[in-house]
């Protein structure tokens, strides 16, 4: 199939947001259960208690990049509370993607396993509780060429029904190659999120996501994202949606680019279902 | 547009930590007069029992959903669902009463 570029992508990008709006809309009754997730990108501070275990389905569709570009990620997670502060989980990743080649101009596809992912979380404090939440996170991929290591430490407040979520990551990158382990890039990531609660089952807020880029030390770009997420639940199901649209670059790069379209998209949107256990 | 610099940004940030800082946690620890006052109502509570109550409320009902102000919900409210959450809370023994007793005695009614 060929696409017709990136004004369809935003239009497509636009109907499924709402079509899932509507979804939501049919969603607004019942409370928040098992390890409800406010944000789709950020990370809130709370852990499952232990002994609880969690499936959790990740889907993330990024769209648009200097030429056609579509590439869905998909996750699933197993999550299991350790002790009421600690939590652990298993991912299985994988991806699709599809750009337009620009030697023969016809679109291209690619599917790949991204390797397992296990996820440390500990919670040191909690946001209605204590002055503030904090909860350190550490997860490790592992793939047959690559491993990554993503550090994060979660800053979060809950007021009422409002929480503010913000989280520092940092994650250097290695590659397996002629027996060595070579660092390659690292990546530095801050998430802010801010969600209130509508109704016992639905709130809605906004994430803002900026991710720079180094190599050997030097900076190669910093991206700017920001959007709307959506939170539904109802019983122990719970779903939280996102879409954010890239801003202008704090530095792109390409010299003389508003944005970065080498490395990231014009869209992201991210849906993460609970299956409760 | 001018964007924030190194400086600027710190700003931001010390002041955004600053006013998390200062927003005091909506659990409140109880007090010395709730527990003698809980004590009249159900003999046997004491200062230490109302505290592992809000340890237990905190530890157990965070992780599946916000923990709500106790004085957010009437005292029938938590009559009828912290026996109601105990299975899904993994509560055991005499937990779902410490967490009761601990949300009922510090409400400002209870004072």
């Amino acid at each position: 199939m060929k696409m017709r570029g990136t004004e369809r992508n935003r239009r497509i990008a636009v109907t499924s947001m709402t079509a899932l709006m509507a979804i939501v809309a049919a969603f607004t009754a019942g409370g928040a259960r098992a390890n409800a997730r406010p944000f789709a990108y950020g990370y809130d501070s709370g852990t499952l208690p232990a002994g609880q275990h969690e499936f959790e389905l990740w889907t993330t569709w990024r769209v648009g990049r200097n030429d056609v570009y579509s590439r869905f990620d998909h996750r699933i997670e197993y999550e299991a509370g350790v002790t009421d502060t600690l939590q652990t989980a298993l991912y299985l990743n994988w991806s699709k993607a599809s750009a337009r080649d620009p030697l023969t101009g016809s679109l291209v596809s690619e599917t790949s396993f991204g390797g397992i992912s296990n996820e440390w979380k500990w919670k040191l404090s909690d946001p209605a509780a204590d002055p503030v939440g904090f909860a350190a996170y550490a997860e490790l991929t592992a793939d047959t060429d690559e491993a990554e290591v993503e550090l994060k430490a979660i800053v979060d407040k809950r007021i009422g029904g409002m929480i503010l979520a913000y989280n520092a990551t940092v994650e250097p990158e290695f590659e397996y190659d002629a027996g060595e382990i070579e660092a390659e890039n690292v990546n530095v990531e801050h998430n802010l999120g801010l969600s209130v609660q509508v109704s016992p089952g639905f709130s809605c807020g906004v994430e803002v996501f900026e991710h720079s880029a180094y190599t050997d030390g030097k900076p190669r770009f910093a991206a700017l994202f920001a959007g709307p997420v959506l939170h539904v639940a109802s019983g122990r199901f719970w779903l939280t949606a996102t879409t954010l649209i890239q801003l202008p670059a704090l530095k792109p790069s390409v010299s003389g680019q508003r944005f970065v379209l080498d490395e990231h998209e014009k869209v992201k949107a991210r849906i993460l279902v609970s299956l409760p256990l | 547009m001018r964007r924030a610099g190194p400086a600027g940004r710190t700003v931001v940030l010390l002041a955004l930590s600053g006013w998390l800082a200062a927003c005091a946690g909506s659990i409140p620890r109880p007090a010395a007069d709730q527990a003698v006052r809980a004590a009249g109502r159900s003999p046997g509570v004491t200062l230490e029992s109302l505290s592992r109550g809000r340890a237990l409320y905190v530890a157990k009902c965070s992780g599946c959903h916000a923990l709500e102000a106790p004085a957010a919900h009437p005292e029938a409210f938590w009559a009828e669902h912290v026996p109601a959450m105990a299975d899904r809370a993994r509560l055991s023994g005499d937990e779902p009463a410490l967490i009761l007793r601990y949300l009922e005695a510090v409400r400002p009614q209870s004072r």
